[in-house]
């Protein structure tokens, strides 16, 4: 009896062995096959999270175009001031609040872009980019809590807002665009465009040079290259000295703000003397006359009738070389030429060529905020004064500045290749002598053209 | 008369239930053993390999994944990097007069690119870094992210908010290393050409891999767009 239970014992031994190797190799096989699906759903959620960044991207990027290239033209569009064609992005095609008709299409960018095709929908509406992603966008102003931002009472307070969703108060808009991608991912960015960025007595798109004992004051006292920015001497600035190239000094210059390199680059405006052809008082043909905004003929100069009024004109340049000159806004069709000792006067010039002013004249800006524009060059080396409210001086190529000139406002520097050749075709805009620039700031709508400023990720 | 079937001497000294119980001789013992043994060897060292294999897997896995995710999160902290929308020249946090600056690298001062500093008004976005002073509590603001060659991780320090800087990663972190890109992609050593950063970071497996006797190494390298630059 007992050898027959041993013999049942060993009859089990195989099958035992077998099945705990195929428990193992179960085990193995499971554990593996788990670590696959994990390393798999990990991909996909990757791939869907990726895929949902790529729409928000592409979305944000569409909108922070559209939108900046809409505020640029807030003076052509037609509206008072910057934060004007900001609040009506924010109300939206209609134009309209408060109901919730009316609402519906608040923030939308639907009517912006020249392709209607390519246009973003409404809020609420998704553009489909593939099959599974699509994105939305819209705009808020910057102390909207729909946003997805809580600021107390000193933040709006801090950032010059009023708490008015539909009124901006400090010349900036928020972005914000949603992206989603399979599987329920969504990705949210957000921009900040606005005109508060760079108000800045000097901003030149390209490298500065500073010499002498310039004196650059005001509360907005600044000088901002987007090149690089070298300082010899002892100029006296009282805000920020700043660039986004390299940032050098020499002598003993003083700078009561922020120094170097590396900032970011403030966007300059796109100077064109024909965006401001309707400011004009008088018109300085390429024909050698001169009419007024209506275009009816004022004098000629080629019977010597603009002397009167204290132009002459030659070879494709309008002169003034006495003590007089007409009041007003002149838009001169050619290069300016100031040699005398003119003024006082209110007189702004907007010139489709260069202006050089070797004289002293005593000018005060005719047209508000506006003083020079110029299509090539603006070399001033005399005693030019300007007096009255600050005014802008606005350069599409280069501008170099000298002598003992007062000036009162901000210049502001394009630096598009050099064609004219009254300045030095090198591209360095250079301030030197004794120029004195005064600058509290808001000129052109804070700095010019609007900017991206922030950039976050909710 | 019948004669009687005389039994063999085998069927008459053993009961029939014991006459089966032998068969097997020495030899054929000490075979079976051995040939048992080694198809058990065989087994353990097959089992051995596999369990070997699959952790080698799962921890290579494991390291891609953290450095995946470094990769992740220290792109999405330098998107931001630069935010700037109220013009904050310097702040209160997290000592008086921390001037604004977008990117700093090497603010540990290692003298290796393996940590950066990072500003960002971004949480919320309210003309503050960090916050007020003596209430320097908006997170993500002012980082300073570095590679801990002692402990082979990567931390963070929210310099408002953290006392120390916090580890992120496993301790699989072999390095980790951040290059100024201009705008062309070139190396530039210029902090005003910066227009994207390069984080290369590489990942070393704790288990060693059974065929090449060392850690495997997995280096993932992404160039970032810096988006104010």
């Amino acid at each position: 009896m007992r050898a027959q239970l041993l013999r049942r014992d060993e009859h089990g031994f195989a099958l035992i062995g077998v099945l705990l190797m195929l428990f193992l190799l179960a085990g193995l096989v499971a554990s593996l096959t788990v670590s696959g699906q994990t390393e798999t759903k990990i991909s996909l959620n990757y791939e869907a999270e990726a895929k949902a960044r790529a729409a928000a991207e592409a979305g944000i990027n569409h909108a922070t175009s559209l939108v900046i290239d809409k505020l640029a033209t807030w003076q052509a569009d037609g509206y008072a001031s910057p934060s004007a064609a900001i609040n009506a992005l924010l109300k939206g095609p209609d134009g309209l609040t408060g109901t919730a008709a009316r609402d519906a299409d608040n923030g939308s960018l639907e009517n912006l872009g020249a392709d209607a095709t390519q246009r973003i929908p409404r809020p609420g509406t998704r553009r489909q980019l593939t099959p599974d992603e699509q994105y939305e966008a819209r705009v808020f102003d910057d102390d909207d809590p729909a946003r997805g931002v809580t600021l107390s009472a000193a933040d709006v307070s801090r950032i010059s807002e009023d708490n008015q969703i539909f009124n901006d108060q400090n010349k900036q808009i928020v972005i914000r665009a949603i992206g989603y991608g399979p599987n329920n991912a969504v990705v949210t960015l957000e921009t900040t465009v606005g005109f508060g960025v760079g108000d800045a007595a000097i901003i030149v798109n390209g490298d500065i040079d500073i010499q002498g004992n310039v004196q650059i004051q005001g509360a907005a006292g600044s000088v901002h290259a987007n090149g690089d920015l070298d300082i010899t001497g002892s100029p006296n600035i009282q805000g920020d000295a700043t660039a986004t190239g390299s940032y050098s000094t020499s002598g003993h210059p003083s700078v009561g703000g922020q120094t170097g390199g590396g900032f970011a680059a403030i966007a300059p405006p796109n100077v064109q003397a024909s965006d401001h052809r309707a400011e004009a008082d008088w018109v300085l043909t390429s024909a050698g006359t001169m009419t007024n905004s209506a275009g009816t003929l004022i004098c000629n100069s080629a019977s010597g009738g603009c002397a009167a009024r204290g132009w002459t004109y030659s070879g494709g340049t309008w002169s003034v070389t006495g003590n007089g000159i007409q009041n007003g806004t002149y838009y001169v069709q050619g290069d300016v030429s100031i040699t005398g000792n003119p003024g006082p006067a209110t007189v702004s010039i907007i010139s489709e060529g260069s202006i050089d002013i070797a004289g002293s004249p005593r000018f005060q800006a005719s047209d508000p905020g506006l003083f020079l524009l110029a299509n090539g060059d603006i070399e001033i080396t005399g005693n030019l004064t300007q007096t009255g409210a600050e005014a802008q001086i606005l350069v599409r190529e280069q501008i170099s500045v000298g002598g003992n000139p007062t000036l009162l406002g901000q210049i502001v520097v394009q630096n598009v290749p050099s064609v004219a050749n009254l300045v030095h075709a090198n591209r360095v805009d250079t301030f030197y002598g004794s120029l004195s620039l005064t600058y509290s700031g808001g000129l052109g709508g804070g700095s010019g053209a609007p900017a991206v400023t922030g950039w976050r990720q909710q | 008369m019948v004669k009687a079937r005389r039994p063999t001497v085998r069927q008459d000294a053993r009961p029939a239930g014991l006459a089966r119980m032998d068969g097997y001789t020495l030899v054929e013992l000490l075979l079976s053993m051995g040939v048992g043994l080694v198809l058990m060897s065989a087994a353990v060292f097959v089992a051995r390999q596999t369990t070997l294999a699959s952790n080698v897997l799962m921890d290579g896995s494991s390291t891609q994944e953290e450095v995946q995710y470094s990769v992740e999160w220290i792109s999405s902290a330098l998107r931001a990097a630069g935010t700037n929308p109220y013009r904050i020249i310097a702040g209160a946090c997290p000592a008086a007069n921390t001037t604004f600056t977008p990117i700093r690298l090497d603010p540990n001062g290692t003298g290796r690119a393996d940590n950066i500093r990072i500003h960002a008004d971004v949480n919320p976005p309210n003309g503050l870094l960090g916050g007020l002073s003596g209430a320097c509590t908006e997170p993500g603001e002012d980082l300073t992210i570095a590679h801990d060659l002692t402990n082979l991780c990567i931390t963070r320090r929210d310099n408002n908010i953290d006392q120390a800087a916090v580890p992120m990663t496993d301790r699989v972190i072999s390095s980790m290393r951040f290059t100024y890109l201009n705008a062309q992609g070139v190396a530039t050593a210029i902090a005003a050409q910066v227009a994207y950063v390069q984080v290369s970071i590489t990942g070393r497996t704790i288990a060693r891999d059974v065929g090449r006797g060392a850690a495997a190494t997995y280096t993932l390298t992404s160039d970032v767009r810096v988006r104010l630059r």
